[in-house]
């Protein structure tokens, strides 16, 4: 946990099933991002590409069903 | 007199308003304005925008989707006058991710921006304004008093103790709702009269007229629960960062209550005598009666000025600006990793 800057919920993160990414607005004014195939494979880690910060995301794995339905 | 703005942090997108889109790790000289004191300093996700109270607007950083009140095909600006709608002079506004909120002295509100969750409070399912608009709402004789935004959600109080607010409804930081999303200004439903308004990311801090603060939102960090051991007869003043809250007391502390990942929480010593304090998103600002500007927080950016140990967290208070006989700090503002200071000429 110490790792993490914080612990996002799922459905508060935005998907787009173009680029098959979640996102969520890090504090660094960049978005914290993780493909959608990556959860489904265990990943929880979000990582933003203009700084270090992290944040886990919280979900259960039938939650991605119906963003893949997207 | 001169007033002068300084800026240090995060500067992709031109967002401190430089001539490179650097960031920065010591305050730098960023605009100055001879004919009128500077009245706030309004910090979205990537772009800034610079009231005076003359009425005058100024904006920089990124303007993709029109937030800096800009040509939309300006994608990303240095500062850059926003125009007066009818000669009006604007008087107060408000930034949130990708949105900005501008009121004039008539109290008609304007947005522009991107608001995918009802930001821009425009009209039902509005979702992008990339020029000026008007927000349609009816003030019936009241003044707006204060607006504050953060990420996707705005709440704005009126004279009355009234509280009015759009944007992102989810778990509760505009009122009891079933709506997801609250396109156009909604009056919140509450019980007491308010007198201050904060916002962060995930929920809304009220203080009202009996001077209790209420949160209402996610509380992740269970603040609330923390609340009960502040007498609220000694609370001064309340600022949030996007995940803690954070409490000056009448005997001049800081009480921070909330996450603590990147040293958000530093215990403040006693012996510092606070006369201002902010929270930028992840970091804290403060003036001591001494004149100097010290940060603590998360640093990554420079926001905190430079590092004096290995980490992007300030486990310790920094220097940012040292008191100098020839200026005043008269401003304090803190932004998306940014941080900003006016100061004014000594007579
Ligand atoms: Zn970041």
């Amino acid at each position: 946990m110490s790792n993490y800057y914080d612990q996002i919920e799922i459905e508060d993160m935005t998907y787009d099933p173009v680029t098959q990414l979640f996102t969520y607005p890090c504090p660094c004014g960049d978005k914290f991002q993780v493909f959608i195939d990556d959860l489904k494979d265990g990943e929880d880690v979000a990582v933003c590409p203009s700084c270090s910060l992290m944040i886990q995301v919280i979900f259960d794995e039938e939650d991605l069903d119906e963003y893949y339905e997207k | 007199m001169t007033y002068r703005i300084y800026a240090c942090g995060s500067n992709g997108k031109n967002q401190l308003g430089t001539s490179d889109s650097k960031d920065l790790d010591t305050l730098q000289l960023v605009f100055e304005s001879i004919h009128s004191p500077v009245e706030d300093i309004i910090a979205g996700g990537n772009h800034t925008l610079i009231l005076l109270q003359n009425g005058e607007v100024y904006s920089t950083g990124d303007n993709s989707y029109g937030q800096c009140f800009q040509s939309p095909d300006l994608l990303s600006t240095g500062l850059k006058r926003v125009p007066n709608v009818d000669g009006k002079s604007w008087i107060m506004g408000c930034a949130g991710y990708e949105f900005s909120v501008l009121i004039d002295c008539d109290y008609q509100i304007y947005s522009s921006g991107l608001g995918l969750k009802g930001e821009l409070g425009i009209d039902h399912n509005l979702t992008r304004s990339p020029v000026m608009s008007k927000v349609n709402w009816d003030s019936q004789g009241r003044k707006i008093v204060d607006i504050k935004a953060c990420l996707d959600h705005t709440i704005m109080l009126l004279d009355d103790g009234s509280v009015y607010g759009w944007g992102n409804s989810r778990n509760g930081k505009l009122g009891d709702t079933k709506e997801k999303i609250l396109w156009v200004p909604t009056k919140l439903q509450l019980s007491q009269s308010v007198k201050k308004i904060q916002a962060s990311r995930d929920f809304t801090v009220l203080q009202f007229t009996n001077n209790e603060i209420m949160l209402i939102g996610k509380d992740r960090y269970l603040i609330q629960s923390q609340l009960i051991n502040i007498k609220t007869s000694d609370i001064k003043d309340f600022k949030a960062m996007w995940s803690s809250l954070h409490i000056l007391t009448c005997s001049h502390q800081i009480i921070s209550i909330g996450n603590n990942s990147h040293s958000q929480l530093l215990e403040i010593p006693s012996k510092i005598d606070i006369q201002q304090f902010e929270a930028g998103s992840e970091h804290g600002l403060l003036l001591t009666k001494q004149g100097t500007v010290l940060s603590w927080g998360w640093g990554e950016h420079g926001n905190c000025g430079t590092k004096k140990k290995d980490s992007d967290s300030f486990d310790y208070l920094n220097v940012l600006f040292d008191n100098t006989e020839r200026e005043n700090v008269a401003l304090l503002r803190g932004g998306c990793a940014t941080s900003w200071m006016v100061t004014s000429d000594v007579d």
